[in-house]
């Protein structure tokens, strides 16, 4: 595959602006077509992009974008026939991957007569969607121990939290990897309050640290041993409002949570209750405290508030969030958190300054998929950490590439990708071991890397080239 | 460092009662306290017992890793113990654990303690190790047999 992509954006909202912006650093060259004449004159002089004003319905635009051959398309307008047609079109001017974003559900629930394929889509991206993934994601990582296996099975990436009885609590991640020489695993990440650590030898294992550590699968066991921690109680998680989201967050938390639904109309309960087997349905209405009280709500551990409407999710997370740390004589009301879902970004800080804990962005969702997308196609598998600014990427290393041409700890700009990627693995001879310093990686090995988003371009050009 | 001269003679214990996880943990806390490691013997058996709440220490079938910090002791102590029945122990597999290594820590020294669980995970992943040691009746033997063992590997 050329590594010199081009890519045409559909598109200069949020989500293309961004997009742009990250693509061109990779050394892509980036078209974009936008109607709106403003938008174009924002972006001069800020993106590196051939800028084309223009309606993509208008077939003289694409010849003017010069479409024929590029090998991306990803269609982010506004408006979701827009997005399909341009899927279409591009199809004819040979555009190889084509990617749309449609907010609307209706086209790919039960009994579609017509599939993505058929419109020559290879990725659709649906916001809501992804809020709901990544809902679920924090919280299984918030309360539970988590597992990506990687190199068929071979290798995992465990998480988990860190508590008082873990061995590895005040330790310097050098004098681990010192002691443990025998058992291989590596620290590959930190998520420490709000920021994620992609740690050195000289950074402390905290308590309340949620610690990744990429690991043999034969040695989980005893990593087990001293990360000290293990099942634990089943948490009890409380959705108010059953529309798209909030159902959505509720199908894919039933299996690990205690699930409780509340949903205003009736009759949406009452399909829920059929729909939703694991998850209690209540009917009532989540912005009255009597309500919520009955539903039970002193009890939860987290609360999320996924109604349609950004002022209600705010104000009914702040009030649940009071009433539950301050009711009397209980400790577990200080641990519960509260998860708003709004979708203008001027609600962003407002719900964050009103007490909810986490609050999404669901446009740099969207772009971090696509790019993810993009420069994962390079890589042999990519997952996003759970609740985590970071990824974990294996990848063959390319001959004569520049992770081949010394060990990894003088591999040229090693330094300045200190704290934004780690190479926690290798497949040398048949065998996985933990990376260090020393490893040398040589053409063709197997390569598991931790990487920061915006550093996969970096990754991309040490392994790939 | 060596798992032999970790584990402490008076500490050797060949015959820990089952039928469970609370009387092992039990009669090792106890016995730590009639030989003067720790006191109370109920804080060592609460704290053990807590730490294996969160996750069995039971990282191979048949072994167990029961282990905790504890306010007020010097060094990092070991003990061996064998319960012949073998014990219900909150494995995954549910198979009976007739081997236990306890290790207790002082609070401040976190390197110490990590390195003595290592040092066991590594000891019992050679499967001819537990099998032997299980076939011992004494603590001599025991104690014998660790130091033979780890001779071998140097």
């Amino acid at each position: 595959m050329k590594t010199n992509q081009e890519i045409l954006i559909l598109g200069l909202g949020g989500v293309g602006r961004y997009l742009a912006m990250q693509l061109a650093e990779t050394g892509r060259a980036i078209t974009v077509i936008e109607s709106n004449p403003d938008a174009i004159r924002r972006a001069e002089g800020e993106l590196d992009a051939r800028l084309i004003q223009g309606d993509a319905m208008n077939n003289s635009c694409w010849l003017e974008a010069r479409a024929r051959g590029k090998d991306y398309l990803i269609a982010v307008s506004d408006d979701d026939a827009v997005n399909i047609l341009a899927a279409l079109l591009a199809d004819r001017f040979g555009i190889k991957r084509k990617i749309a974003r449609v907010r609307s559900r209706g086209l790919w629930t039960d009994g579609a007569v017509i599939t993505p394929e058929d419109l020559k889509i290879d990725l659709v991206i649906q916001p809501e969607e992804l809020v709901a993934q990544e809902v679920a994601r924090l919280l299984k990582m918030h309360w539970s121990n988590s597992v990506i296996e990687l190199a068929g099975g071979a290798m995992q990436v465990v998480g988990t939290r860190i508590g008082e009885a873990s061995a590895l609590l005040d330790l310097e991640v050098k004098e681990i990897a010192g002691t443990l020489e025998e058992f291989d695993f590596r620290i590959v990440a930190i998520a420490r309050d709000t920021n994620t650590l992609l740690p050195g030898g000289d950074d402390v294992v905290r308590l309340n640290d949620y610690l990744y550590c990429l690991v043999r699968a034969e040695d989980v066991p005893s990593l087990m041993l001293v990360l000290g921690s293990g099942a634990k109680r089943r948490r009890r998680v409380m959705v108010i409002g059953g529309g798209h989201v909030g159902s959505r967050i509720a199908e894919l938390l039933q299996d690990t949570f205690q699930l409780k639904l509340l949903e205003l109309d009736g009759s949406r309960a009452e399909q829920l209750g059929q729909e939703l087997e694991n998850v209690e349905i209540l009917h009532g209405d989540g912005s009255d405290p009597d309500t919520l009280l009955t539903a039970g709500l002193l009890s939860m551990d987290t609360v999320i508030t996924a109604t349609g409407d950004n002022e209600a999710n705010i104000l009914t997370s702040a009030l649940a969030k009071q009433m539950i740390r301050n009711q009397p004589g209980d400790r577990h009301g200080s641990e519960a958190k509260t998860i708003a879902l709004v979708k203008r970004e001027q609600y962003l800080t407002l719900a964050a300054a009103m007490g909810a804990d986490i609050v999404l962005n669901r446009k740099v969702l969207a772009g971090d998929r696509i790019l993810a997308y993009i420069l994962g196609e390079r890589m042999l598998s990519a997952a996003r950490l759970y609740g985590v600014d970071a990824e974990v990427v294996e990848l063959v290393a390319a001959p004569r590439s520049p992770i081949t041409r010394s060990s990894l700890a003088t591999v040229p700009g090693s330094r300045e990708l200190r704290g934004k990627m780690i190479i926690g693995g290798v497949f040398h001879d048949g065998q996985w071991r933990a990376a260090v310093g020393e490893t040398r990686v040589e053409a063709g090995d197997r390569v598991i890397a931790v990487c920061r988003p915006e550093c996969l371009p970096d990754l991309e050009r040490l392994v790939l080239r | 460092m060596s798992l032999a001269s970790q584990a402490r003679p008076d500490l050797v214990f060949p015959d820990l009662p089952g039928p469970d996880r609370q009387a092992i943990l039990r009669a090792i806390s106890e016995r730590f306290a009639a030989a003067g490691v720790v006191d109370p013997a109920d804080l060592l058996y609460r704290k053990l017992l807590e730490r294996e709440e969160l996750g069995s220490t039971c990282v191979l079938p048949g072994v167990a890793i029961p282990h905790c910090k504890f306010d007020g002791i010097d060094e990092v102590v070991v003990s061996v113990g064998i319960c012949p029945e073998g014990a219900e122990f909150g494995a995954e597999e549910g198979e009976p654990v007739k081997l236990f290594f306890t290790v207790i820590s002082p609070a401040n020294e976190p390197a110490a303690h990590l390195q003595s669980l290592a040092l066991i995970s590594r000891w019992i992943k050679n499967n001819n190790h537990v099998d032997k040691l299980l076939e011992l009746t004494t603590g001599e033997e025991i104690l014998a047999f660790l130091k033979e063992s780890e001779d071998e590997r140097e």
